[in-house]
């Protein structure tokens, strides 16, 4: 496909320009604010940096931010493949129902789905005071926040395998199974190879989600010093006090990590499609999915 | 060839299913360490108290109330005592204590959110039977400006002029904003002359003020502190706040945010509570009693008057604040939280009408 | 093409799968959900209409709608350039604009709006600026726009991009060869292509935006009947213990994404 590697220099005016607008949209957008962030953040210089985020509060809510991504990202990343495959290999009654609601908590409001969390876990509630009531406090206590992380990052992981699933088919599953494997090992050696940078893609958003969320969290946590403050309530709390440079100093760590882990991810995905289809002449998208439609 | 590439997989997928196994069991026992904190079980465990704060008074409580609290007993009675702290909006607050978050003490910002836990048999109904009803602290309604007063703001009247602008709280979401316009509305219902009390309140000066005021308001933010924040930010010439909040600032940073103190203004009354359902439970109404009475003692007035605020008792005066005016009223002048906010924030409430004529305005000049 | 696997015969592994997933579905979102919709609707027709009809709600549903409306022209026009320039030129910074693209998920959309006052704010030299022609940004109604197009940039771009890189080039050639222009290409060829991706993407940012709140409470002004949007009104209404009326305008809105959202399936999948 010619018009892929297009270089500046071999672009025609027009094409020049749509490049310029485009990256012009982009810096006024994205970039501004983005560098805004960062000036701000490390204008005091690295040690005053270091200092806002080794203060005992930051540093409690950032290892409770850390706790309920690491649950979150595996629980979604299990389910979210189980879900990707019943979605697209199974048919039956609610199938389409499911495809649909899936997509449910990208129309939430994060207030409105901490809000009926609470209605529905909360204390007061008699599912909620039931469970209480046997020791497990789901509102206001961790199992509460990592409810909410799951609700606000489930489609992401799905939504990241389904269209692989969808391209290339099940022949391969079939002949698998029709050699005698079974479901697991078909899983293990077929499925999953063309699926696993959509799995890490998918994963890395939610990682990344979760480690922006607050509307949800907001409604759910109580914001307890300590015990219930993540990473963006304690941003949320010094936005409002006198000295808001400890917001800028965690929000840059916040968006580093998942910064890091999506351009790491993009280079490791380049890295690993140089070495191995450096032959192929089929175009592989970067971020989306890899067809791998070579056979020896 | 294809079956070395199958082998190398296999393993692969083997070692990741076992680094997942790992992950998922280290998740586990952080899991459960966070739900039990561990030293519940050790014998010299040290007393707890669990507060919950309404946002403004985040300062006072950590950097002076609690480390003077801390100190006193363990004078008094030889033991630590740790606190948690959590500091939301007044009535995020008091939804949270009735959703379940399990403080034991409360600083609300206004009566009716803890009217709201009476309600739910948290707090005792009688509360409020003391020699101050309910009410540890209390702090004026100002108006804050930028150095040197640019704009010449001295009183209410000035926040109407056209090329001001003012920045305050949301009341929906801020119980200080709604103080704060209880302020602006006290001044229209009750010239300086005239002593105050329900009946001889005139609605159309308070309604008209109120409208004018809101005519010129840039930014209404979701809590009182958010607003000075934005305040700070250059947004605005004059913010309408409580006391303490510009001389706790002042006190912080060192930097100057002057206020003026209207001729006509309100006292914020603050209560404070015992969250009876909660102690109950956990045994701690002796500490919650010993911090709710130290609030109110002669050893605390003074950290509370270095971070703005005023004693519950007397005419308010202290060393170090200016002058408390002869105008000021407090919410029984109008009839009591109920009536006030029927009155102005209600669905007929004079400020809620200021916004319906305004847009009615606006769509008849829209074609 | 999936439509062998849906007919086979499902073993025991798949189905403990299907019901496994069901349940998780369940406890994470339907539970939740239908909890929230049977206590709303438990207020009665007519305190839910009273709420609704309420001119300062009705004004923040009518805002939220007509700001990601505006929102989603503009970011269809801009994400499928941006995917299109992604997808088919080469130029310096390309792989980091590509990394990039994602930031307005993960960074917190408070500090979203915060970076924009201070960008675009009434004091900041770019606002000044701006002031100076008659833009006014920041707690404006075009101010909330702004913070929907950060927060919801990359929609349109990440669905979008899949799709013109996998595009085959051979009908573009053949289209060439036969004398289109490149206008004609774009319109009679990728375009058609595209329709699904752009529709999804427009339809999952326009749901996001409709619910969007951190970063729209700090840069929109808050102001009743002129900045306050619907997730704003929300959020004031479970702060002043009005929960019905909450629960109300959350109904709404609630409707309003996923008709956005199952409409835009619909119609990508009949253009597909």
């Amino acid at each position: 496909m010619k018009p892929q590697g297009r270089t500046f220099e071999t672009m025609s005016w027009p094409q020049r320009f749509l490049v310029l607008a485009v990256l012009a949209w982009f810096c006024l957008l994205i970039l501004g604010p983005a560098a805004a962030l960062l000036r701000r953040a490390l204008a005091p210089g690295l040690g005053a940096f270091v200092d806002a985020l080794t203060q005992p509060d930051a540093l409690e809510s950032l290892l409770l931010t850390g706790k309920i991504t690491l649950i979150v990202t595996i629980c979604n990343t299990i389910f979210g493949i189980a879900m990707a495959l019943v979605l697209v290999r199974q048919r039956f009654w609610g199938h389409r129902l499911m495809d649909a609601m899936l997509d449910m908590p990208f129309a939430v409001s994060p207030i409105i789905a901490g809000l009926m969390l609470v209605i529905l876990y909360g204390p007061r509630s008699s599912l909620g005071g039931w469970l209480d009531s046997i020791g497990i406090p789901i509102v206001y206590h961790l199992p509460g926040m990592i409810l909410a992380g799951l609700f606000v990052t489930l489609p992401l992981v799905v939504r990241s395998i389904v269209p692989i699933l969808e391209e290339v088919g099940s022949d391969q599953e079939e002949v698998a199974s029709t050699l005698g494997a079974g479901p697991w090992v078909t899983f293990c050696r077929v499925t999953f190879p063309t699926i696993r940078w959509g799995i890490a893609y998918g994963a890395a958003m939610v990682v990344a989600r979760c480690l922006g969320e607050f509307g949800a969290l907001l409604v759910v946590s109580g914001n307890v010093i300590g015990r219930t403050q993540t990473a963006t309530l304690y941003v949320h709390e010094q936005v409002e006090s006198f000295e808001p440079y400890g917001a800028f100093a965690m929000s840059t760590v916040l968006a580093g990590v998942s910064f890091v882990l999506l351009i790491g991810l993009e280079l490791l995905q380049n890295h690993i499609r140089r070495r191995q289809f450096a032959d192929d002449k089929n175009e592989i998208s970067i971020a989306g999915p890899i067809k791998p439609t070579r056979r020896h | 060839m294809l079956q070395r590439v199958g082998l190398k997989l296999k393993n692969r997928i083997l070692f990741r299913f076992r680094q997942t196994i790992f992950n998922l069991a280290t998740a586990l026992i952080i899991f459960n360490s966070g739900c039990e904190p561990s030293d519940r079980l050790s014998q010299s465990a040290p007393d707890r108290l669990t507060l919950g704060a309404f946002s403004v008074t985040r300062e006072v409580f950590h950097n002076g109330l609690i480390p003077a609290f801390k100190q006193k007993w363990l004078v008094k009675t030889g033991r630590k005592i740790e606190f948690e702290e959590s500091y939301l909006a007044s009535g995020a607050l008091s939804r949270a204590i009735n959703g379940g978050f399990d403080a034991d003490v409360a600083l609300f910002s206004l009566d009716p959110d803890v009217e709201a836990l009476v309600s739910s048999g948290l707090v005792d109904k009688s509360w409020n039977a003391g020699q101050n009803a309910g009410h540890v602290v209390r702090s004026l309604v100002v108006i804050g400006h930028r150095p040197g007063n640019p704009k010449q703001i001295d009183d209410w009247s000035d926040l109407t002029k056209p090329d001001v602008s003012v920045v305050y709280a949301d009341p929906k979401t801020s119980g200080g904003a709604r103080w704060n316009l209880l302020g602006v509305a006290a001044s229209g219902f009750w010239p300086v002359t005239v002593k105050a009390n329900p009946a001889n309140a005139d609605r159309n000066t308070a309604a008209k003020l109120l409208a004018d005021v809101q005519q010129q308001v840039t930014v209404m933010d979701s809590s009182g502190r958010q607003s000075l924040a934005t305040f700070l930010r250059l947004t605005g010439d004059a913010i309408i706040t409580y006391e303490n909040d510009p001389v706790q600032y002042q006190r912080i940073t060192g930097q100057p945010l002057p206020y003026v103190i209207p001729s006509r203004t309100i006292w914020i009354e603050m209560p404070a509570v015992e969250i009876a359902g909660v102690t109950k439970k956990n045994g701690r109404s002796d500490i919650a009693k010993a911090f709710l009475n130290f609030l109110e003692s002669a050893e605390a007035r003074p950290i509370w008057s270095q971070f703005g605020f005023r004693p519950i008792d007397g005419d308010g005066n202290v060393e170090g604040l200016p002058p408390v005016p002869a105008g000021v009223v407090t919410i029984k002048e109008f009839g009591g939280w109920k009536k006030a906010r029927e009155d102005i924030f209600g669905n007929d409430g004079l400020w809620t009408r200021s916004f319906i004529n305004k847009g009615l305005a606006q769509s008849e000049s829209k074609p | 093409m999936s439509s062998t696997a849906a007919n086979r015969p499902v073993r025991i592994t798949g189905l403990i799968l299907r019901y496994s997933c069901l349940l998780y579905i369940g406890v994470v979102l339907i539970f939740p959900l239908t909890g929230l919709v049977v206590k709303a609707a438990s207020a009665g027709p007519v305190r839910i209409w009273a709420e609704i009809s309420n001119p300062f709600a009705w004004h923040a549903i009518w805002l939220s709608l007509t700001t990601a409306v505006v929102m989603v022209g503009i970011s269809v026009v801009t994400g499928t350039a941006t995917a299109w320039v992604l997808a088919r030129y080469e130029f310096p910074g390309k792989g980091l604009i590509n990394a990039l693209v994602d930031l307005p998920f993960s960074v917190p959309t408070i500090v979203t709006g915060l970076m924009l006052v201070a960008l675009f704010g009434p004091t900041s030299t770019l606002g000044v600026v701006l002031s100076g022609f008659g833009l006014n940004i920041i707690y404006h109604q075009s101010g909330i726009v702004l913070a929907l197009l950060f927060v919801c940039f990359p929609f349109v771009v990440r669905s979008v991009q899949p799709v013109l890189e996998n595009l085959d080039p051979a009908e573009e050639e053949a289209a060439a060869t036969m004398g289109a222009g490149r206008w004609m290409i774009f319109t009679r060829v990728i375009l058609p292509a595209l329709y699904p991706a752009i529709i999804s993407g427009a339809g999952l940012a326009f749901s996001r935006a409709l619910g969007e709140f951190g970063s729209v409470v700090m840069v929109a002004g808050n102001r009743p009947m002129s900045t306050k949007t619907a997730p704003l009104y929300i959020y004031g209404e479970v702060e002043g213990f009005n929960i019905e009326g909450a629960l109300a305008i959350s109904l709404v809105l609630l409707s309003a994404s996923l008709l956005s959202l199952v409409v835009a399936s619909r119609w990508a999948r009949g253009r597909g």
